[in-house]
């Protein structure tokens, strides 16, 4: 790579940059203005707000058996007592009469009311009870409730103390067994860490919006101008053009991150925007190093991540489409500071981006780990690097360059089909998705989601560009060792599932008590087993093998590589199983019964696996068979147990028709 | 001797969503000689731009070589694009960067010698007569100025290969025969030039030897006297439809 | 969100109890065996705390001499680091569990004073939530709904709005279009209902969405009380929002629709139709919050108006005069927007694009050019 060369076309690309007074404006300027605005607009709002519940009154009802007693007792609280919420001195309790309390509160005139339940005179111990209706949606309503209940403490607490008094026992009962906190976190302790959860997320979110307009000009815009193809017949080099791209786009991306930190640090200094009292953010002498080698390297990231989005498409207008997901890919594990149980010496350390965003939150805390901060840099610049490299070869890809065909797009048939594949995919997941907030039964859902989305709109993709079933399913005959391989393959398949499932534990530890809810949901009493066993593992193993294995596998077989279709359908696959973390176990499914169809050309022995794998995770479940809890030497045998019987797949394989070659 | 240009049973095969598997171009042999201007002469769609785009390393053939100066354009594609100057109508300017800047970028990234590239600039700004507007953008300029400048600029740092794929696409008459002058002075000076055209006329004043594409196959090639004695036809265009239709 | 609740839930609390009072035993028992709580033994526990290697530090201090104290009392003090969050949590654990001792022993010592149980304990406390499931349901939507709305509306209108002024002007059919035997005007109209159709599509679709998914998107945090929450719009309230999203559709369009008529390029377009995106989210973020009243003032700041129209309805309340001015409000705001975007977009030095993508030059001509020398 030469360095005059790339020196030249750095301060070619900021050249054009700067002079793009729009595009300047639009990302710099406008958001230094409109931020700030934003958030005295807001401020003033919230300020407005808390003014006026300050003087909140809660008016309040009693009603029941014993009301009146009830409502002494609260008017005895004497005020200097009434502890009550943080409200100022004006917010309190007023009794009004209502005859018809709960009407009362639905028109909105009283905030909440008291019901004296139970027997009008004192029979003993639990026999009264007071219930305080409030409407729980309303915020006024709320702290009416709990301030009543507060009253309610207090006159119990009086109440203790005068019958003490009557024995001749002068004691305060706020005296008697008295618990205090003491937080040994100083101010910029506690700033520090608050800070340090959202600072990778806000420099993220800053340096995203700061650079995307530049990159998706510099490769996107250039294709649509005419000039990328001026540049690429010079004697620079792939490697040189896409380095100068991406040394821009990182030059954007950190001046505006900076200018609009300035800005708040200035609105701040301003008063315009005000910290809660007391926030202070710990700043020494390790910090300011420590976060500048955690946030290049990711500023180094986003720029190359930016770069290959705009490689990848033919136009500025194209690009703009991928920005939201490339913003979600990118804040989404910015928030992995959020999460208290993982500590940065874990390997969260070797995930791009949450690994930065759990050192920046020690690094705030001030806890300077210097090893695990440069290996976060390491593998955050090893990640920007590889984006880089993928980048210099979309520049290598002649159709991405050139433009598609010129002949107008198939509507039927097999070509038709296949690009659209992806948007049928994408309208069968939000049905799912709607559907498993309207259907609240597992019956019904599995039934919906089976035969309505899976097998129902595979057949309907079929009727519309008039596919031949047998070839669009993969209704192929397998030879008999490979049924007894699939088989086979059932038992190790679940538990190396299992195991790596507890491998993605170690980056995104899940709730034991997510689990039991999400097993107890598979569990439903009153269903008879062999019912369980058809809903369970016989429809799911046909209905989903013929939409996923058969119709996603037909319509992209021409568009992805072998190795890339396994993982893509596979994850697709996990994708439409919602249970989210559960996502990297039934990928892993997926990945393996995509690779038996394409090593068979069938999807017959993928739904034997499929129906033993679901019908075995039924039993071990209703055993409580702890399949994420075995010694690793159990995982280790399975795993080559599998491998096994995939070998004998493989030896009696009769591949996937239509396939593209393994590598270029 | 070694010929600036060498192409042996080039072929390129694109994948249509459509259509299935397109082959542009179908193993074509050609060579050009030091100094001249060597034509290829097709229709819209004979594989032309395909061709000279493989030339240029932005495609990558499918099968056969290239070899400009010796160098493989698959294997060596820097010091291809080192040695060739490449202008096209698909080849767009920077609109917000001035001529001179242009020239130098250019000059800068085609390897001429840092020290010679503001002598250089100003060579090719007074050579083509752009001094008056060599600090306007150049997306305030005429299509005949952006015309002058995009030569230039393919000129910048000075390679012996000049490829042209229809420059004169879209100029008007005057502007064209400008075009055609130029490449005659670049011929002057030792250049050797591709020029790339359906234009008959601009064949006929121009090139030195003329290859006819058709469908992605070369059904001619030898000087305008040859071509005329081969077939009995006297115009290019005449000689041109005679292969055409002889193919069918 | 499910992945932070179950880390909090499922990570023990190390706790060090350190020289319990002797007359209360029990206690190491009742802190140590709680599941949520792993009792350790650190050589020091001050360093533990600050390093992050011990949640919590529950000690005894000594009762200060005089005081009107029960007998038997101890006062105890939780020791935690509030910018560790595993820490917070060690310590609401504790004090929740020191809470229900402290009520045990006062009651016990109480009990043992002479004092009758009904005397301690006349009645327990216990609060009903009176709303609905669909009143729940419609809280949790008031928070969203507007706010989304109003940004799905903008966002689903700078698109079209760029495509149909700048995107004609890069694709060069911009003159096309201006040959044709029709007058400018039924032009721009087409255009603008073009891109109005679109914004509100995209306003009415997102907020169905957002409707309809709120269940599914909410479940895993509402542990097990889904049955709580019914996210469902009353019929009532549906004519109300769709005026609003179309209204707020119709004048978001004409206001990007201007300055994007200026560009070039559909990035030009972008850039210039993006400031007035900005300028729409204030007024969105300032109304946006719960409490805020929908007075008759608000009612006349556009967007904003919309908000808190949209918020109501949402909530199922309508406040029908303040509705009417909102309604009048946003019509004169769309009324003025497109007349404004009618003058601009008939002038032909915008069609051959003769402005070059500058506003302030158009200006200048227009309002600063002796009225005789305008074309």
């Amino acid at each position: 790579m030469r360095r005059e060369t790339v020196r030249a076309l750095l301060a070619h690309e900021l050249r054009l940059a700067v002079r793009d007074r729009r595009a300047v404006a639009a990302a710099v300027l406008l958001p230094l203005v409109v931020m700030p605005a934003t958030l005295l607009a807001v401020r003033l709002s919230t300020e407005r707000v808390d003014r006026a519940r300050a003087v909140t009154l809660y008016r309040y009802a009693v009603t029941g058996p014993w009301a009146d007693e009830l409502s002494r007792t609260l008017q005895a609280v004497p005020p200097e007592r009434d502890a009550g919420t943080a409200d100022g001195p004006e917010a309190r309790l007023m009794e009004v009469p209502a005859s018809d309390p709960e009407a009362s509160l639905r028109r909105g005139e009283i905030e909440l009311f008291l019901e004296a339940a139970g027997p009008a005179t004192d029979t003993g111990p639990h026999a009264r009870r007071v219930r305080i209706h409030f409407p729980a949606d309303r915020d006024v309503s709320r702290d009416g409730a709990a301030r009543a209940k507060a009253a309610l403490q207090e006159a119990w607490l009086a109440r203790a103390e005068a019958s003490l008094r009557q024995r001749g026992l002068f004691v305060e009962a706020r005296e008697a067994f008295p618990v205090e906190s003491r937080d040994v976190a100083t101010p910029a302790d506690r700033g520090g860490a608050a800070a340090g959860r959202l600072l990778t997320a806000l420099v993220l979110f800053l340096m995203l919006t700061g650079a995307a307009g530049t990159a998706m000009d510099v490769v996107a815009g250039e294709k649509e101008r005419g000039t990328l193809e001026t540049l690429l017949t010079t004697a620079a080099r792939r490697s040189e053009i896409v380095a100068a791209k991406h040394l821009a786009i990182l030059a954007v991306a950190l001046v505006t991150m900076l200018l609009q930190v300035g800005s708040l640090l200035a609105w701040l200094s301003l008063g315009l925007i005000r910290l809660p009292p007391g926030f202070a953010i710990p700043v020494s002498a390790a910090t300011v190093p420590a976060l500048l080698l955690l946030f290049l390297p990711l500023a180094a990231l986003v720029a190359a991540g930016l770069l290959l989005v705009s490689g990848r498409v033919r136009s500025y207008r194209a690009a703009q489409l991928f920005l939201l997901p490339v913003f979600l890919g990118g804040l989404v594990p910015a928030l992995a500071s959020f999460l208290p149980g993982v500590p940065l010496r874990s390997a969260v350390a070797l995930v791009p981006v949450a690994n930065v965003s759990v050192a920046v939150r020690e690094v705030m805390a001030g806890r300077f780990d210097w090893a695990m901060i440069a290996l976060v840099a390491l593998v955050t610049s090893a990640a920007a690097a590889g984006a880089t490299r993928l980048s210099t070869a979309a520049l290598s890809e002649e159709e991405s360059l050139l433009g598609g065909s010129t002949a107008p797009p198939p509507t039927d048939g097999p070509a038709a089909f296949e690009s659209r594949v992806t948007a049928w995919f994408a309208a069968m997941w939000a049905l799912l998705f709607l559907a498993s907030g309207l259907l609240t039964t597992l019956r019904g859902q599995l039934l919906f989601n089976e035969l309505v989305v899976f097998l129902g709109m595979t057949l309907a993709m079929a009727r519309r560009y008039r596919l031949p079933l047998r070839e669009f399913l993969a209704l192929r005959a397998v030879p008999p060792p490979v049924l007894l391989a699939a088989l086979l393959a059932i038992a190790p398949g679940i538990v190396v599932a299992q195991g790596v499932f507890r491998l993605a534990n170690l980056f995104l530890p899940v709730s034991s008590g997510m689990l039991k809810e999400l097993a107890e949901a598979l569990r439903p009493r009153g269903v008879p087993p062999w019912q369980m066993f058809l809903l369970v593992a016989v429809l799911p193993a046909v209905c989903e093998e013929m939409a996923f294995r058969g119709a996603l596998l037909y319509g992209l077989r021409r568009r992805l590589r072998p190795a890339a279709l396994a993982l893509f359908v596979g994850g697709v696959f996990g994708f439409f199983h919602f249970a989210y973390f559960r996502l990297v176990p039934t990928a892993f499914l997926g990945v393996l019964l995509t690779i038996l169809a394409l090593l068979t050309g069938s999807i017959l022995p993928g739904m034997l696996l499929h129906a033993g794998n679901n019908a075995l995770a039924l039993w071990a479940a209703e055993h409580d068979l702890p399949l994420d809890r075995l010694d690793p030497w159990v995982y280790a045998a399975s795993a080559l147990a599998l491998v096994l019987c995939f070998w004998i797949v493989y030896r009696c394989r009769t591949p996937y028709p239509g396939l593209r070659p393994w590598r270029r | 001797m070694i010929s600036p240009v060498e192409v042996v049973g080039l072929t390129k095969t694109f994948e249509d969503e459509a259509r299935g598997l397109v082959e542009a171009v179908r193993g074509i042999d050609f060579e050009c000689r030091a100094g001249e201007v060597f034509g290829l002469l097709g229709a819209n769609g004979a594989g032309k731009t395909t061709t000279l785009r493989m030339l240029a390393t932005v495609l990558r053939p499918t099968a056969g070589s290239v070899r400009v100066l010796g160098h493989d354009a698959v294997a060596e594609p820097t010091e291809v694009r080192r040695n060739l100057g490449f202008h096209s109508a698909s080849t767009a300017l920077y609109p917000r960067l001035t001529p001179r800047e242009t020239i130098e970028l250019f000059a800068r990234i085609g390897g001429y010698p840092p020290k010679g590239v503001k002598a250089r600039v100003d060579a090719l700004v007074e050579r083509f007569g752009i001094g008056s507007y060599q600090d306007v953008r150049v997306e305030r300029l005429s299509s005949g100025m952006k015309q002058k400048v995009s030569v230039a600029r393919t000129l910048a740092h000075d390679p012996p290969l000049l490829v042209f794929d229809e420059p004169t696409v879209g100029l008007d008459v005057l502007n064209a025969l400008e075009m055609v002058e130029i490449v005659q002075e670049l011929r002057a000076e030792g250049k050797t030039v591709i020029y790339s055209t359906h234009i008959m006329s601009e064949a006929e004043k121009l090139c030195d030897r003329i290859a006819i594409l058709h469908r992605g196959l070369i059904l001619a090639c030898d000087t305008l006297e040859g071509l005329r004695r081969a077939t009995g036809a006297h115009y290019l265009e005449d000689i041109f439809v005679h292969h055409v239709r002889g193919v069918g | 969100m499910a992945f932070v609740r179950g880390q909090t839930d499922d990570l023990a609390s190390r706790v060090v109890l350190r020289d319990p009072p002797a007359d209360h035993t029990s206690l190491r028992s009742l802190v140590g065996g709680d599941p949520r709580i792993t009792l350790v033994e650190p050589a020091l526990p001050e360093d533990a705390l600050s390093t992050g290697a011990l949640d919590a530090l529950l000690e005894f201090p000594p009762e200060p001499i005089g005081g009107r104290k029960l007998p038997g009392s101890f006062r105890a003090r939780i020791v935690f680091d509030g910018s560790k969050d595993r820490s917070a949590v060690a310590r609401d654990r504790l004090a929740e569990i020191l809470g229900r001792y402290r009520v045990r022993q006062i009651e016990s010592r109480l009990l043992s004073l002479g004092l009758d149980r009904g005397t301690l304990r006349p009645y327990e406390v216990e609060t009903v939530n009176a709303s609905s499931p669909r009143e729940m349901g419609r809280f949790f939507l008031r928070l969203w709904v507007p706010l989304m709305v109003v940004m799905m509306v903008a966002l689903g209108t700078l698109y079209p709005a760029v495509d149909a002024t700048a995107g004609e002007r890069e694709r060069s059919t911009w003159e096309t279009l201006a040959t044709l035997p029709t007058d400018r005007i039924n032009l721009v109209l087409a255009k603008y209902l073009y891109v109005a159709t679109f914004s509100g599509a995209a306003g009415l679709l997102n907020l169905g969405a957002v409707v309809l998914s709120m269940g599914s998107v909410l479940a895993p945090l509402l542990r097990g009380r889904a049955a709580d929450f019914s996210f469902a719009l009353s019929p009532a309230a549906v004519p109300v929002i769709v005026a609003g999203i179309v209204l707020l559709a119709l004048f978001v369009s004409a206001g990007m629709m201007i300055p994007a008529a200026f560009a070039r390029t559909f990035k030009e377009g972008q850039a210039l139709a993006t400031p007035f995106l900005m300028a729409i989210f204030i007024p969105a973020q300032m109304f946006n919050i719960p409490s805020i009243e929908f007075t008759s003032a608000l009612a006349c700041v556009p967007v904003g108006n919309v908000v808190l129209m949209l918020r109501d309805a949402v909530g199922d309340t309508y406040r029908w005069p303040q509705i009417a001015i909102t309604l009048a409000v946003e019509c004169a705001c769309v009324a003025a927007a497109l007349g404004l975007a009618a003058r601009i977009l008939r002038r032909e030095e915008l069609v051959s694009g003769a402005y070059q993508g500058r506003f302030g030059a158009f200006l200048r001509q227009r309002l600063f050019r002796p009225s005789k020398d305008r074309p």
